[in-house]
């Protein structure tokens, strides 16, 4: 049995996984579709006939493409971020959580920002006495350990698009990618890299990682994130 | 029935033209088109958008979201004064082109 609305919905899934269509397009191009079954309807045709020789006129996803493209690549670099960040929320629950996410991700990007500027102005981060020890005996202190943490967790947030997660697999490809940015700004900031050996990144790689996990499990826990599939009303949430 | 090449390039002032007559929607602006040509001209009716957004971004188009009469939401294309400047230039442009091909071609279209 075909059903239609559903159909319309699979058509649209592709265009909301690609951060060049805004809500907006995506609205738009549903309204048309949607103006070219009702005239094949009315001329006659069945739900799926209907539905075929509409997609057929106004094309799928990959037809459509490359020209939404080259209209993205033509923005300047501001609006084209401004428009990722709209993307970015396409299927999110709820105002409360845009909110939330938008604001945790600002304050951690802030605070990171601070720590660094005011660790460079003090010159500290290898030091002792410190709350981690690492394997070549030199240990990190607590306003360090705090800094890096906040700085990854920043980088976290601000590196993963939460909805436009496919898998469980790159989820922690990006969580571990982002906390490896962190630590790596960190040494190279604060630090000679030469003053660390390859265990003590390790080390410390592996205990900002384990403590963000926490953060990111609980968000996507929170949020219902990740079996959650956008659909058309959360689409006016983006406008 | 035009090439691809032709197409893409009347696109655009077909569109400008069309919307110097009022504003619209993209539904209504393809089925415009394919009146006026008596279907002799399809588009590929999605890759609109991406020319209305161009437009829009060149400044030449203005849009908003309203309730059409039966309800249902559109976007509204409107031209702008710099539209409707860049259109009369087109139109220049057009016309010597198209009376060049006519004096040469002779008032039929010669189809051998």
């Amino acid at each position: 049995m075909f059903e239609l609305e559903q159909a319309i919905k699979n058509w649209r899934a592709p265009f909301m996984r690609r951060q060049i269509y805004t809500a907006i397009d995506i609205h738009e191009l549903e309204w048309h579709l949607r103006d070219v079954i009702e005239e094949a309807l009315v001329s006659g045709l069945s739900d799926h006939e209907a539905f075929s020789a509409a997609v057929a006129r106004v094309g799928q996803e990959v037809q459509l493409r490359t020209q939404f493209e080259s209209v993205w690549n033509d923005l300047n670099p501001i609006h084209r971020y401004w428009r990722s960040l709209m993307a970015e929320f396409r299927g999110w629950p709820s105002r409360r959580a845009v909110a939330f996410y938008t604001v945790a991700r600002t304050v951690s990007f802030i605070t990171g920002l601070v720590g660094v500027l005011h660790a460079m102005a003090v010159g500290f981060f290898l030091s002792s006495p410190g709350v981690l020890v690492l394997p070549s005996g030199k240990t990190l202190n607590e306003q360090g350990v705090l800094i890096s943490i906040i700085l990854a967790l920043g980088s976290a947030f601000n590196l993963l698009p939460f909805s436009q997660w496919e898998n469980r697999w790159t989820d922690w490809l990006r969580l571990l990618y982002s906390t490896f940015v962190a630590e790596l700004l960190l040494i190279l900031l604060l630090q000679a890299p030469g003053s660390m050996t390859i265990a003590d990144f390790l080390v410390v790689f592996a205990t900002f990682a384990a403590i963000c996990t926490g953060p990111t499990l609980w968000m996507k826990q929170v949020f219902r994130l990740r079996d959650h599939r956008p659909d058309l009303d959360d689409l006016i949430l983006a406008d | 029935m035009l090439s691809r090449e032709l197409n893409a390039a009347t696109a655009k002032p077909a569109v400008l033209a069309i919307l110097a007559g009022g504003e619209s929607y993209g539904y209504e602006i393809i089925r415009k088109v394919h009146e006026l040509s008596e279907e002799r001209i399809e588009w590929a009716e999605g890759a609109l958008y991406p020319l209305l957004h161009r437009l829009e971004q060149e400044g030449l188009v203005e849009s908003v979201v309203r309730s059409a009469d039966n309800g249902r939401k559109r976007k509204y294309y409107r031209l702008k004064a710099k539209g409707k400047a860049h259109l009369a230039i087109q139109q220049k442009q057009w016309s010597v082109a198209s009376s060049l091909l006519t004096k040469l071609w002779g008032p039929e279209p010669c189809l051998n």
